[in-house]
């Protein structure tokens, strides 16, 4: 469980993140939409400590974060791949300095199979594309078995076909092992694919606008639901109003 | 390959010289510029019984010099390239070393550590050392720091970050600058072969000179020009197994 408390990020005087307040279940994704500039990666930053100053509390099962002893599945919003290891040693990297000894093969094997690597397996990231080097971020992150799962727009270099094929098995491997997670995307429909709860961000300094309970979350294909349409009309005409109040 | 082109190339470069050689010596015709037939006669006839041991001396000190100068050039520049607080300290320090020529050098060293190996050592270490320091040092500086991020985030310890960031980041650049200076530490590794010793490709050309062996001292600038290739082929071969990805 992740917990959240009034947490408020700022870079020198510049508030990036205002007044945040969340509980996220153990069996919970929480998909976060905002503006461009409003915080999200700053949130993701906070929940994993890579940036360590900030007020409030960040809490994982009622405890402070620390790096070491939590399973932080991370996928950044610029990949986060060492450009001198191939994709095989960078899907393995988090389990590597985690558990200082070999992988699970078949386990990871398994995930770099499903996510389509399998051919890409000893090229180095300079010569993949975004889409690929998103796969390779997941796969590090699914490997890792982690405990929280934090995840910047990880389909975002995706195209549309790839896209939803990649919220599939995301949700499969997800309901099989299932994490605290939150999931960054700017794409409402994604949100609505993926969130258990749909979190709605203001415009910089990024503040909670609104949290959506998700009726769609679980289905097997949200899209084909008459409420899917209903439900990203009514998050559209919100963050319509939502975005535009300030300035 | 791209190989066998530069191969060729290699090849054809020999072949240049060595016919601009032989018009030369036809042309003055005097024993100061023997036939290079001859030179490469003799080089091959003598190689194992006469230079050999010379060349081997040579590459000994050299790769023994530029060995202790990665060590130390790699652990200097990525605490410095990593700690700013080191970096205060110890740039002003370098910065003043690094431009003076080493050669320069050579009389303090040669009192400091007499006429031995330890002194012909030091000299190559000091030629070496400060390029892989700097080099390793912006290195690691030029680094992102979001590629530390996902590290970070794994709780990953110190020795994690020098294995997976700064040593594979700060590796080419190395490896860079000790192609640079590796050219400049064999042509001073001439001079420190002039003294106090018998043996390399130094002692060997002055030697030959002396005695006015003409055919010898060529044959001996020959070796010396291939162990420089030798050197570089070496650092190739490194870069080419370690820098896969760049
Ligand atoms: N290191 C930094 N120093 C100062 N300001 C920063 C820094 N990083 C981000 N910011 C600012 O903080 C705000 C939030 O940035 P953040 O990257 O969290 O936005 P985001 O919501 O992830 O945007 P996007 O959707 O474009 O990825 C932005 O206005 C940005 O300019
Ligand atoms: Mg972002």
């Amino acid at each position: 469980m992740i917990k959240i408390e009034s947490l408020t990020v700022k870079y020198g005087s510049f508030t990036a993140l205002s007044n945040i307040n969340l509980e996220i279940g153990d069996d919970e994704i929480y998909a976060v939409l905002g503006p461009s500039g409003c915080g999200k990666t700053t949130l993701i930053y906070a929940l994993s400590m890579i940036i360590k100053e900030f007020e409030g509390r960040v809490l994982i099962n009622d405890k402070p974060i620390k790096n070491s002893d939590v399973r932080i599945g991370t996928v950044l919003q610029n990949y986060g791949l060492l450009p001198w290891k191939n994709v095989y040693e960078n899907a393995l990297l988090g389990i590597e300095i985690k558990d200082k000894e070999k992988a699970d093969k078949l386990y990871s094997e398994y995930i770099i199979k499903e996510l389509g690597l399998e051919d890409l397996k000893y090229k180095y990231p300079n010569s993949l594309s975004g889409g690929q080097m998103q796969r390779v971020a997941l796969a590090r992150s699914f490997i890792l078995k982690p405990q929280i799962l934090l995840m910047d727009e990880p389909f975002s270099a995706l195209d549309a076909i790839t896209r939803e094929k990649m919220q599939e098995l995301f949700l499969n491997i997800w309901m099989n092992n299932k994490v605290s997670t939150v999931f960054v995307t700017h794409s409402i429909e994604e949100a609505i694919c993926i969130g258990k709860k749909i979190v709605i961000l203001s415009k910089s300094p990024g503040r909670i606008l609104k949290i959506i309970n998700n009726p769609l979350f679980g289905l097997k294909e949200p899209r084909l639901s008459s409420d899917f349409y209903n439900l990203s009309l009514e998050i559209r005409k919100f963050i319509k109003e939502g975005w535009s109040i300030e300035k | 390959m791209k190989n066998e082109k530069r191969y060729k190339k290699n090849i054809y470069a020999i072949l240049v010289i060595l016919l601009f050689w032989q018009i030369i010596s036809s042309v003055l015709n005097k024993p100061i510029i023997p036939q290079p037939s001859i030179v490469l006669l003799y080089m091959i006839k003598s190689f194992f019984s006469i230079i050999f041991v010379h060349l081997l001396f040579s590459f000994g000190r050299i790769v023994f010099g530029v060995f202790i100068s990665i060590v130390i050039g790699i652990t200097l520049g990525i605490i410095m390239g990593y700690n700013n607080r080191y970096d205060d300290i110890l740039s002003p320090i370098i910065y003043f070393i690094y431009p003076i020529p080493k050669v320069a050098l050579l009389p303090v060293v040669m009192l400091f550590f007499g006429l031995g190996e330890l002194s012909k050592i030091i000299m190559i270490i000091l030629i070496v050392v400060f390029q892989v320091i700097v080099a390793a040092r912006d290195a690691v500086k030029n680094i992102p720091k979001e590629t530390y991020y996902s590290l970070y985030t794994l709780g990953a310890s110190k020795y994690d970050i020098l294995k997976n960031v700064l040593f594979p980041a700060a590796l080419p650049d190395i490896l860079t600058s000790i192609r640079v200076s590796t050219g400049t530490a064999v042509s001073v590794l001439f001079f420190i072969e002039t003294y106090g010793t018998e043996y390399g490709m130094g002692y060997f050309i002055m030697d030959s000179w002396m005695r006015v062996n003409y055919v010898e001292m060529y044959s001996g600038i020959i070796i010396m020009g291939i162990l420089g290739f030798l050197l570089f082929l070496m650092i190739d071969f490194f870069e080419k197994r370690f820098c896969v990805w760049k």
